[in-house]
């Protein structure tokens, strides 16, 4: 058969060496196929077909796409393939592909516009104050009869927070994995080389005091030859130090159910930023903003290698953070000499807030009880262990909590504060309050709005979103 | 008689019904190619529709609803625009974008023009010095914000170490408002290769008997400049401004990864903020009214360009 003849009828045009240029001949060429050409055409359409059919078959196998947010810490990715190579391997007839996609805790734009576009995945790990939020959109699936359908009252397997977290107007749209607490951790050289006593850091004597704290704190500041920071002892907004940290320490509340109304400005929670807006201006603003840009680079997260964080350096004496360092500071600060307390407090409070991750099913997945078996598998008592071992989650799994031979001594202190532990506000505008309290927080450690004044433009521009959903 | 006279009379009615049909037959010839063509350029008709006047439309219509990307939008008329009109941080955003675009649209046609007139030198390398400054302008956007946040820092960047030597105090370019918005359009600049190699097409193109003609009058490189190389580059400086207001209008992603819209919303430009609405607090249908409002800013600010062109574009050497 002629190439050219086959190129003529399939671009439906006259191509002879006669013509100059090529002439339109109608789309009924199309069909005026030799028999040969007919044979040729459908033969190869059909051994196409067939490599298709037969490579999807060969497989055998239900494949599901198991998306990982890009935030999540690169111990928690490991542990989250490990939990789906297990399944893969229990269950030959289930293949779970493990992606990681970018995204935040609040940034979900990849998962909306695939799930929208209908190649979304088949699970996805979220924030789980998060859930609330991508619930009332529509972004996610019950799973409530997929759990009464197993005939399980899973509330009562999972610890109170976590759980609540995932409920949205009593239906189950997640199923919780780990959780984690905030603490105060200190280099216990850089006190020891200023003079100060470490037992006042002893979780046995209960929170500091923040006026204590600061007095200690500001001892261990050094600044060079043009004034400019070169060791801060503790910037309370560094790293975990969030608004919710210091709203809970000083005893503050976010929201208040019975009502339906976000309560930024409740007393505890301005004192919170009160706190903040005092440290920030003893510190001088502008001075601590340098230092922090410097050795921090926040808010571009992932730029700062592991090894250069400011608490492994030695550029802070004192940081709030999680957990979830551990792994890392084994890696990169194996002889770091620290301790780990309370969060300073007013009045011998012992506070954190945790949060952690949680596994959905999207809208429009089509095999929804194979990606069901794999849900009940990553978020149970195996996919647990994993992220316990590897990146050293606390587990949401209330059975779990009591098996002492997971934890490393370290995780103790953890484990005691989580009876006590808060949670963010499980609401459908959780994104929105979260930006608008790290706004306001921003605002009040450059000392340009008193936090009264900051706290009350987060209440005007959240609550109007908040009562689209109050009934 | 009668018979010349019918004769006589048929002859030029025939001609004008053979005119007719030929009229008709060319007609119809014509749609013939009309349709034909358009068939051939149908894939674009298509796509032109589908992914761009549909959209466009689709967006009017979702910024006039309450629609969180999932099931079905509700009709609220113009309550997105009201709450819009209310919200400082849209006003904030817009603030923060026509500062941008004032300040790197004009910047990056005077980068664009330097690169340009530097690559056009008649030197023996000038192959290697095209490659260069034209390299800045390939690097994916990601990457060069991630280098720019190590360049910028304000205690061991290459940028405060420079101006160091200059005795100039160090400056925190990403965490202080007045100067982060100049970071984002420092970004840009490194962008400006791209127009730089279509200046250089517009120079090559300025025939060098002009240059003859203003040496032998006397003139000097930069009446040359002046008078003949800038009126005749001012067709590709109208095609850079408005290409450039487009861009500058949906600034984006160097915000987006370098800042965040911080410090204190600083860099906080309408396009993140539609992003950030729409991905972050589920509200597609506000995002949707915000983007239809930067689209009529964006179509006026390039129709009015195009007719100011009149007074200052040279098209012709004459």
């Amino acid at each position: 058969m002629n190439l050219d003849r086959l190129l003529q009828r399939v671009c439906i045009v006259n191509i002879s060496p006669a013509k100059a240029r090529p002439q339109y001949s109608g789309l009924l060429t199309f069909w005026q196929f030799t028999p040969l050409e007919m044979k040729t055409t459908i033969g190869t359409l059909v051994l196409v077909g067939c490599c298709f059919w037969i490579s999807a078959e060969a497989q055998g196998q239900t494949q599901l796409k198991f998306w990982l947010n890009s935030s999540l810490g690169a111990h928690e990715k490991a542990a989250y393939q490990k939990a789906a190579d297990a399944y893969s391997q229990k269950n030959p007839n289930v293949k779970v592909n493990v992606e990681a996609v970018p995204g935040s805790e609040t940034d979900a734009a990849k998962l909306m516009t695939a799930v929208r576009s209908g190649v979304g995945p088949d699970l996805a790990v979220l924030d789980r104050f998060t859930i609330a939020q991508r619930a009332s959109t529509g972004l996610l699936s019950d799973l409530t009869p997929l759990i009464k359908k197993e005939g399980k009252d899973l509330s009562q397997e999972y610890s109170e927070g976590p759980w609540k977290e995932v409920v949205y107007q009593d239906k189950v749209y997640a199923l919780p994995t780990n959780t984690d607490a905030r603490v105060l951790f200190y280099n216990k050289q850089i006190l020891k080389a200023a003079g100060i006593d470490l037992s006042e850091f002893d979780p046995a004597h209960g929170p500091i005091s923040p006026d204590r704290f600061k007095e200690i704190a500001f001892k261990l500041n050094q600044t060079d030859s043009s004034g400019a920071y070169t060791r801060l002892g503790f910037v309370p907004w560094l790293e975990q130090g969030w608004g919710y940290t210091w709203g809970y320490a000083f005893g503050g509340s976010f929201f208040d159910s019975a009502s339906c109304k976000v309560t930024a400005t409740d007393p505890g929670v301005v004192k919170g930023y009160q706190f903040l807006w005092d440290w920030a201006k003893a510190l001088d603003p502008q001075k601590a903003r340098t230092f922090v840009d410097t050795y921090w680079q926040w808010p571009s997260v992932g730029t700062l290698p592991d090894a250069q964080m400011p608490f492994f350096t030695g550029k802070v004496a004192f940081v709030i953070t999680g957990n979830w360092i551990f792994p890392v500071m084994k890696e990169v600060a194996p002889n770091l000499d620290y301790g780990v307390t309370y969060i300073p407090a007013p009045g011998g409070l012992k506070t954190s807030w945790s949060g952690g991750w949680s596994v959905v099913i999207p809208q429009g997945v089509k095999n929804v009880e194979a990606a069901y078996g794999f849900l009940r598998f990553v978020t149970g008592e195996e996919g647990q262990t994993f992220l316990a071992k590897e990146a050293a989650s606390l587990p949401t799994l209330k059975r779990l909590l009591e098996r002492k031979e997971l934890f490393a001594p370290e995780y103790e202190f953890f484990l005691t504060l989580l009876p006590v532990s808060k949670s963010r506000p499980p609401v459908p505008v959780g994104a929105l309050y979260w930006d608008k309290l790290k706004d306001a927080e921003e605002a009040v450690i450059t000392n340009s709005q008193k936090p009264e004044e900051a706290l009350k433009m987060v209440m005007d521009t959240v609550q109007p979103q908040m009562d689209r959903f109050c009934k | 008689m009668a018979g010349d006279l019918s004769h006589s009379s048929s002859r030029p009615f025939s001609k004008s019904i053979a005119m007719q049909r030929s009229h008709r037959r060319k007609i119809r010839k014509d749609l013939r190619s009309l349709l034909v063509g358009l068939l051939f350029i149908s894939p674009w008709i298509v796509g032109f529709f589908l992914f761009l006047v549909y959209p466009v439309l689709a967006n009017f219509y979702l910024g006039l609803t309450q629609y969180s990307g999932f099931g079905q939008p509700q009709w609220i008329g113009l309550q997105n625009y009201a709450e819009l009109m209310s919200d400082p941080l849209f006003w904030k955003s817009l603030y923060n974008t026509f500062y941008y675009v004032i300040l790197a649209v004009p910047l990056g046609v005077l980068v664009a023009i330097c690169l340009a007139l530097a690559m056009n030198q008649k030197v023996r390398e000038v192959a290697v010095y095209r490659m260069l400054l034209y390299l800045p302008s390939i690097a994916p956007v990601f990457a060069l914000s991630m280098m720019l946040i190590w360049l910028l820092n304000p205690r061991y960047g290459l940028f405060n170490y420079l101006l160091g030597l200059l005795h100039v105090p160090a400056i925190n370019w990403l965490g202080d408002t007045h100067w982060s918005k100049l970071a984002i359009v420092l970004v840009a600049q490194f962008g400006a290769g791209q127009f730089g190699l279509i200046f250089l097409a517009a120079l090559r193109a300025i025939p060098s008997s002009l240059y003859d003609a203003a040496s032998l009058d006397g003139a000097g490189p930069w009446r040359k400049f002046f008078y003949i190389t800038l009126p005749l580059l001012t067709p590709t400086i109208l095609y850079d401004i408005i290409i450039g207001i487009g861009f500058g209008l949906q600034v984006f992603a160097p915000a987006y990864i370098m800042t965040d819209g911080g410090p204190l919303n600083s860099t906080m430009f309408t396009a993140l903020y539609i992003y950030k609405n729409a991905f972050e607090y589920s509200r597609v249908g506000f995002a949707a009214t915000v983007s239809g409002i930067l689209f009529v800013m964006n179509a006026t600010l390039a129709i009015l360009t195009f007719w100011s062109s009149k007074y200052w574009v040279n098209y012709s050497i004459e």
